[in-house]
């Protein structure tokens, strides 16, 4: 069920892995971590060694419970009645072909599916416990606590590269009692972009302007943006699609590392990464959930016939 | 042309096609030439008057503009040394009085059409928007006229100012509009995920953002208000004394040029010369000022 089970390597290599994505994360040049010798080693040895403890975990400790979501653009029905518990401080990927509401669905996770025009949502989304659909919540409030970065990396081209880490600060006062001094939100951006992993890159150009990055950094600021707030859970919307194989490696890394922090709701096209970053999958298909279950046992024994044919290759 | 010397013998068929396209292809290098001199000359046509205005300007007005024509007032007939002082805050102080008005009203208008794309009080604000942009620059003075100078019994440079900060907001508010609604809506949806409101996305994210171009339309609008002389006639008024007043009738350039030019004496002509030449200057500075307006915070950046 994790990561180095060679029956996962086994499947993945069943699914006829892009050989650039599998050369980047072999090859690793960037970002040797000090203790261990190969990084691809370091990315599988982190993880948690027994599957049935994390089951466990996952099952008793939601980080977010969706109960019977709709969405709609106008007259379209676009997700169909999801149902399911996202475990908290774990990686959740969902996975799915173009058009099968995934991203849409993420958008409904912090109210972000009602800014586009027409568009409608029913259902229950429950964050500790408080449905964020109940009148009277306020949708900025639900998603200063729920973070989201974009497919595309979205740096405010008019701030320097630590305003855009602390963007949301302005926006998230200090929490009670606590008093937030200069020095502090330097702190926060710094700590914030070393979670990010992007520190080292940019400490000597904090001032500079944030579109002066690579679009790899870029997303890695987005993160680190998303990050400084400290939010209680953090949707990634496609965060690779836009990258290149090394900076998606890296931005796998983040995710990864994010575990045990953060609860992590990735939305993704690619099922290596998938398989790679997270502990549980969702399958969508035309607005439905068609599986949700532990990563490992839906790559290798899926329950439905339609999520065999998508990760085998059959369809999407 | 590799392919006929490795064919055998190109055939009947094929030596009339390459008469054909060659025939073909002389006519379309004639026409390119033809049309590229065509266009060069209407281009440079287009600058042509601008190029005419300069040499006259310089040739007529260059004598007269000195430091006295700065510092000093006008003088009588006869008298050297007279300048345009007075003239020259005159259109300072009226820029300024329309520039309070045109720049607020014009952004927030263009913020609003903006954002609220499709609505039925966006679309008829946009269309008599664009009905007042070509209305005559003398109608705005008139409406200045009727609602300020005759309720007030008197010219002031209260009702110069609004008559031309009334000619700048439709500026303003389109171009406004069209340079916020270059502002990509994902940079919009990221600052409401950190959990912006919509109005501080609005402020902060997207006039931030679209700063620069906004700059550059207000400082394009002054430059074209700057000149205006029509709207003035007859609530500025003009002056012949040093006038720093807003309640009172205020000097301006445009004013003075051309009160300078229909009178009889060649002095006078001289100095209607120079105060064109002045406010020419003065445009040219706006507009470059406005060129690097553009440039914005992070030049190094991706350029947008």
């Amino acid at each position: 069920m994790s990561f180095q089970d060679a029956s996962v390597l086994t499947a993945a290599n069943h699914l006829a892995t892009p050989p650039i994505v599998a050369q980047a994360v072999a090859a690793a040049p960037t970002r040797v971590p000090p203790s261990a010798g190969s990084p691809a080693a370091a990315f599988q040895q982190q993880r948690p060694s027994t599957p049935a403890a994390r089951e466990a975990e996952a099952a008793d400790r939601i980080g977010l419970s969706v109960h019977s979501l709709d969405a709609y653009f106008g007259a379209t029905h676009a997700v169909h009645g999801v149902t399911l518990d996202f475990p908290e401080r774990l990686v959740t990927a969902i996975i799915g072909p173009s058009g099968c509401g995934k991203s849409t669905f993420l958008r409904c996770l912090n109210r972000m599916h009602e800014t586009v025009p027409t568009a409608r949502v029913t259902g229950q989304v429950s964050l500790g416990g408080m449905d964020i659909y109940r009148p009277g919540v306020n949708p900025i409030e639900v998603r200063k606590r729920i973070g989201m970065v974009f497919q595309r990396p979205t740096p405010f081209p008019t701030m320097s590269i630590r305003e855009n880490v602390a963007a949301g600060l302005r926006v998230n006062g200090p929490r009670d009692g606590e008093q937030r001094s200069r020095s502090d939100i330097e702190a926060i951006v710094e700590k914030a972009l070393r979670r990010a992993a992007l520190w080292e890159e940019v400490k000597d150009r904090l001032h500079e302007g944030a579109t002066g990055l690579s679009g790899g950094q870029q997303q890695r600021l987005c993160i680190a943006r998303a990050l400084a707030t400290d939010p209680a859970v953090l949707l990634l919307d496609e965060p690779t699609a836009s990258l290149d194989p090394l900076s998606t490696q890296k931005v796998e890394e983040l995710v990864y590392e994010l575990r045990g922090e953060t609860t992590v709701i990735i939305v993704t096209h690619n099922m290596q990464q998938a398989a790679r970053v997270s502990d549980r999958t969702a399958f969508m298909l035309a607005g439905d959930l068609v599986e949700y279950t532990a990563t490992g046992t839906l790559f290798t024994n899926p329950g439905d016939h339609r999520t065999e044919a998508y990760i085998t290759g059959r369809f999407g | 042309m590799t392919a006929p010397t490795l064919a055998p013998q190109p055939s009947a068929r094929q030596q009339a096609f390459t008469r054909r396209t060659a025939r073909t292809l002389r006519r379309r290098r004639a026409v390119n030439v033809v049309m590229v001199i065509v266009v060069c000359a209407l281009a440079v046509l287009a600058t042509l008057p601008l190029i005419v205005i300069m040499y006259y300007l310089l040739k007529f007005g260059a004598s007269s503009v000195q430091w006295h024509f700065f510092t000093n007032m006008p003088k009588p007939v006869g008298e050297d040394g007279g300048g345009m002082a007075n003239a020259i805050i005159g259109t300072i102080l009226l820029i300024g009085v329309a520039s309070l008005l045109g720049l607020p009203v014009g952004i927030g208008a263009g913020l609003y059409l903006a954002e609220h794309r499709g609505k039925a009080l966006a679309n008829s604000v946009r269309f008599l928007s664009d009905v007042l942009n070509g209305l005559p620059s003398i109608v705005m003075g008139i409406f200045a006229w009727q609602f300020l100078v005759r309720p007030l019994g008197h010219f002031s440079a209260w009702a110069g100012g609004v008559a031309l900060g009334a000619m700048m907001i439709p500026m303003v508010a389109r171009t406004t509009e069209e340079m916020v609604r270059l502002v990509p809506v994902s940079l919009r949806e990221a600052a409401l995920a950190l959990g912006y409101a919509k109005w501080r996305t609005s402020l902060t994210i997207v006039l931030r953002t679209a700063s620069a171009g906004i700059v550059t339309g207000a400082l394009v609008a002054i430059a074209r208000i700057a000149g205006e002389t029509a709207p003035l006639l007859f609530t500025a008024f003009g002056n012949q004394f040093w006038s720093t007043s807003l309640n009172q009738p205020i000097a301006a350039l445009p004013l003075q040029i051309f009160n300078y030019a229909v009178s009889p004496y060649d002095e006078w002509h001289a100095q209607a010369w120079a105060g064109a030449l002045v406010l020419i200057a003065l445009i040219f500075i706006i507009s470059l000022l406005a060129r690097f307006a553009t440039r914005g915070r992070f030049a190094g950046g991706s350029g947008d």
